[in-house]
């Protein structure tokens, strides 16, 4: 029997795919969850090819890492450029953020679980048995889990197309599409502009699996592409549901996205907002498997790293998570709460995540380039 | 080591009354003790080509005698024996004490017949039989290759069966063959009648319901696999060999899709994906949606369901759970029964299951049509195995979808691909070329695309010659 190693590498394939995959489901798992009460107005249309923008440059920055040597030497390539020291203090400040990414997806998730397809069951149940089944994607470890993206990519792209009919609703009128110019000073548009850049935040944690990457020197354009879709679907779904609420109605519901899906008519489904939540579980379910597992390498960073790795521990670190997520999801998920708390968490979090780490990585780069010349 | 004497040769084979031992003098005074199986040996072949010989004879040894033969010579008594079980007549020359083994097998088997388990229409018609000897040489016409290697193993401490591994050397990524070696020589088991029981020692997940080796008893499936990279492995006695690495993709293949022209094998490719998937999605799915989620059925459905179910005194997981065991019961009877009883078997089955449950107030007509629709789809996935597969994953997203409606289907679906992408074939990923990612093996992947296109082999397979057309006539 072969020993379990979660963190092995047997594989040197070189593709800039997974990261294209990995970017653009990473970015297209909030938006669909949160978005959002927030981006309302058509003008702020603008505001994601804004962020679209600026996180392009975030993932300028990351690619700089790849191009490095460093990341191909895994462990042994951050302890060169952070030292011993320096990777415990980037676990310890991971760990909380991990945490608090795993939560608020997985409660998100669960609410709109609830809410649209099983009320009778107690939101904490649609927590733990996805969960459970991420446990189990994560048992397969780290090389098995970044080649699956391309699982996930195909198996959940589809949705996006299900929103084209809704360009061709009679009652769709261009004049929803407008002011695209906001007039005059706008309250709380900073706000919009954060939420869009946070949905966008994620990729930074690739900096963790970039080991598993096996990166080439032409991931910048894999990012930009990936980040382009993004943009893309993010423009695409709030051109669709701008057009189909209006600018009016649209700020008086919670899960635009979620809700449209209930207006898609088949001939043997009604009701296909069900089968679009349930489908987007693969997406949900395998970004939970990859938090758990980097809880799980965090946590050995901060403890002993040269033990091996036992599925007992993995499973151990997901309890944790879950030790966290279900108390948030029981007590603090009020309604009302989770808007004014909840989301600006995660909107701050995320956004400083994204932002600070490449630029965290570029620096320690540049630093590291300086005192070796 | 011990030494070869007929009193020992005579006790081991003390109660075999197919045991013979014979002493013919040839015409020099050449006294010659003949030991052999007459089960296992050409008896026609033993008087023609070596007693008549060697009795007629003027020279003074066998190997003079013999020249055309190939003689083996004979050094200990455990060797005696392997040569004496596996079809050789023993020669014991009195004069020089020395002991040759000839070997005479008796080839006693059926002949090249049409291959029962994957019919097709069009294409080559003949199948392997349990000669292994016949397999290797059906598979050499088709690949006249001086680079097309056959090694020999043998497992098995009660059946010794031989095991052949057939590969294209300078061709085939060579670390397969160094696995499968390995592999092959670490079996301990006592025996090995069928190419499935080598299948389960040589898997890298044994427990996993999904086969890892594909198994064909088409000599023609067996060459196109050796020609783009894979090694086949041969088992004596058995008309089904081994083919590796596989995919899960490579069980959804049939040697049609490449007889048919590109678009309908492209069509029909596809439809056998999502048979696949109507097998052990569709009654579970009519558990959740009548269970769970009635509002996602549009009105007029919803009238012939609830007219159907309206007496039915079963909750639909019970229902859907009756029926699908009843029809497993007549389909295996089926397959146990003579031939001409099992047709009437069909028709009884059909009659009970269609008619007598729903009057019964057993089932409802539309889960009869359900029922009806999933098991023509099983039989849409050319592999066998995955046929018998499929039924354990129906039955486990039954209860999924019993208990959590469609998300508990989505989540078993993930499950699914989440252990597909955890198993290996000879160390290989089994979910290539979709995990890890090979765009250019796509072209013959959901879709069959056209042989010219077919330019390169496998990327997943890291062939050494990774070019299927001369380079320059592109």
């Amino acid at each position: 029997m072969q020993a379990i190693s979660l963190f092995r590498k047997t594989s040197h394939q070189e593709s800039g795919f997974y990261a294209l995959f990995l970017t653009n489901r990473i970015q297209m798992l909030y938006y669909m969850i949160v978005m959002p009460s927030a981006l309302v107005q058509p003008y702020m249309l603008l505001a994601i090819v804004a962020m679209g923008i600026a996180s392009q440059f975030c993932l300028y920055m990351l690619s700089k890492w790849f191009v490095t040597p460093y990341p191909a030497q895994g462990y042994q390539g951050f302890e060169r450029l952070f030292g011993k020291t320096g990777i415990k203090i980037l676990a310890l400040v991971s760990l909380p953020l991990l945490l608090l990414k795993f939560s608020f997806i997985s409660v998100s998730y669960a609410d709109i679980m609830q809410k649209f397809v099983f009320p009778s069951m107690d939101r904490e149940w649609h927590i733990v048995f996805p969960f459970i089944l991420s446990c189990y994607l994560a048992l397969f470890g780290m090389e098995n889990m970044v080649r699956f993206v391309t699982v996930v990519f195909f198996g959940t792209i589809w949705i996006f197309f299900l929103y084209i009919p809704f360009f061709s609703v009679q009652s769709n009128s261009i004049h929803d599409l407008y002011p695209l110019i906001p007039i005059g000073p706008e309250p709380f548009a900073w706000k919009s502009l954060l939420l869009v850049f946070s949905s966008l935040s994620g990729p930074e944690f690739l900096i963790a699996i970039s080991y598993w990457l096996n990166p080439q020197r032409k991931m910048l354009k894999y990012l930009t592409i990936a980040n382009a879709i993004s943009v893309g679907e993010y423009l695409f779904i709030s051109i669709a549901s701008l057009l189909f609420y209006g600018s009016k109605y649209l700020p008086t519901i919670k899960y635009p996205n979620v809700e449209m899906g209930r207006y898609l008519q088949s001939p043997i489904f009604e009701r296909v907002d069900i089968i679009l939540i349930s489908a987007y579980m693969f997406s949900f379910l395998y970004s939970i498997a990859l938090f758990v597992l980097m809880i799980y390498g965090a946590s050995r960073l901060l403890g002993k790293t040269k033990t091996s790795t036992t599925r007992i521990g993995l499973i151990v670190s997901g309890c944790v998570a879950m030790a966290v997520t279900i108390p948030i999801s029981k007590w603090f998920w009020e309604p009302g709460l989770e808007q004014a708390v909840w989301l600006d968490l995660q909107m701050w979090a995320g956004s400083a995540t994204y932002l600070l780490f490449p630029l965290l990585i570029w620096i320690a780069i540049k630093r590291k380039a300086r005192t070796t010349s | 080591m011990t030494t070869i004497s007929i009193e020992a040769l005579k006790q081991r084979l003390a109660l075999m009354e197919d045991a013979e031992v014979i002493v013919r003098e040839t015409a020099d005074g050449l006294r010659l003790t003949f030991i052999y199986l007459g089960s296992l040996i050409d008896q026609e072949r033993l008087n023609e080509s070596i007693l008549e010989p060697l009795v007629r004879s003027f020279q003074n040894s066998v190997e003079k005698s013999l020249t055309t033969a190939k003689i083996s010579s004979l050094s200990n008594l455990e060797q005696a024996f392997q040569y004496l079980m596996k079809g050789s007549v023993l020669i014991h020359d009195s004069s020089s004490g020395r002991w040759n083994a000839i070997m005479l097998p008796n080839s006693l088997g059926r002949s090249i017949e049409t291959s029962e388990t994957e019919t097709i229409m069009f294409g080559p018609k003949d199948s392997f039989s349990e000669l292994l000897e016949q397999n290797i040489l059906l598979i050499r016409r088709r690949l006249p290759l001086t680079a097309l290697k056959t090694e020999r193993f043998s497992v098995g401490s009660l059946t010794q069966t031989t095991v052949v591994l057939m590969y294209i050397d300078g061709l085939i990524n060579p670390e397969f063959v160094e696995v499968a070696k390995s592999k092959l020589s670490s079996i301990d088991f006592d025996m090995f009648l069928d190419s499935s029981h080598v299948a389960a020692f040589m898997e890298d997940h044994y427990h996993s319901i999904f086969p890892q080796y594909l198994q064909t008893d088409r000599p023609d499936s067996c060459a196109y696999a050796l020609g783009i990279g894979k090694l086949v492995i041969l088992v004596n006695n058995t008309p089904f060999a081994l083919i590796a690495p596989i995919t899960l993709f490579h069980l959804f293949q049939s040697p049609e899709d490449y007889i048919n022209r590109w678009l309908v094998a492209s069509f029909l490719r596809p439809l056998r994906y999502l048979s696949f998937l109507l097998s052990i999605t569709l009654i579970p799915l009519y558990v959740a949606l009548t269970t769970h989620h009635y509002q996602m059925l549009p009105l007029q459905i919803l009238y012939v369901i609830i007219e159907s179910r309206s007496k039915l005194p079963l909750s639909p997981f019970w229902e859907a759970l009756i029926i699908l065991v009843t029809l497993e019961i007549i389909k295996e009877a089926s397959l146990r029964m003579p031939t001409k009883t099992s047709q009437n078997l069909g028709v009884i089955g059909g009659i009970v299951i269609g008619q007598a449950a729903v009057a019964a107030g057993f089932a409802s007509k539309v889960l009869i049509v359900l029922a009806g629709i999933s098991a023509i789809s099983t039989f849409l996935v050319p592999n066998y195995l995955v046929t018998k597969s499929s039924l354990l994953l129906q039955f486990m997203f039954l209860i999924l979808a019993s208990y959590l409606g469609v998300p508990g289907i989505l989540l078993g679906l993930v499950g699914m691909l989440a252990h597909l992408n955890g198993l290996t074939s000879l160390n290989q990923p089994y979910l290539a070329p979709v995990s890890p990612f090979y765009w250019r093996d796509w072209v013959d992947l959901f879709v069959r695309g056209p042989l010219h296109a077919m330019r390169n082999r496998p990327e997943a397979l890291r062939p050494l010659n990774k070019y299927r057309m001369n380079r320059r006539s592109k």
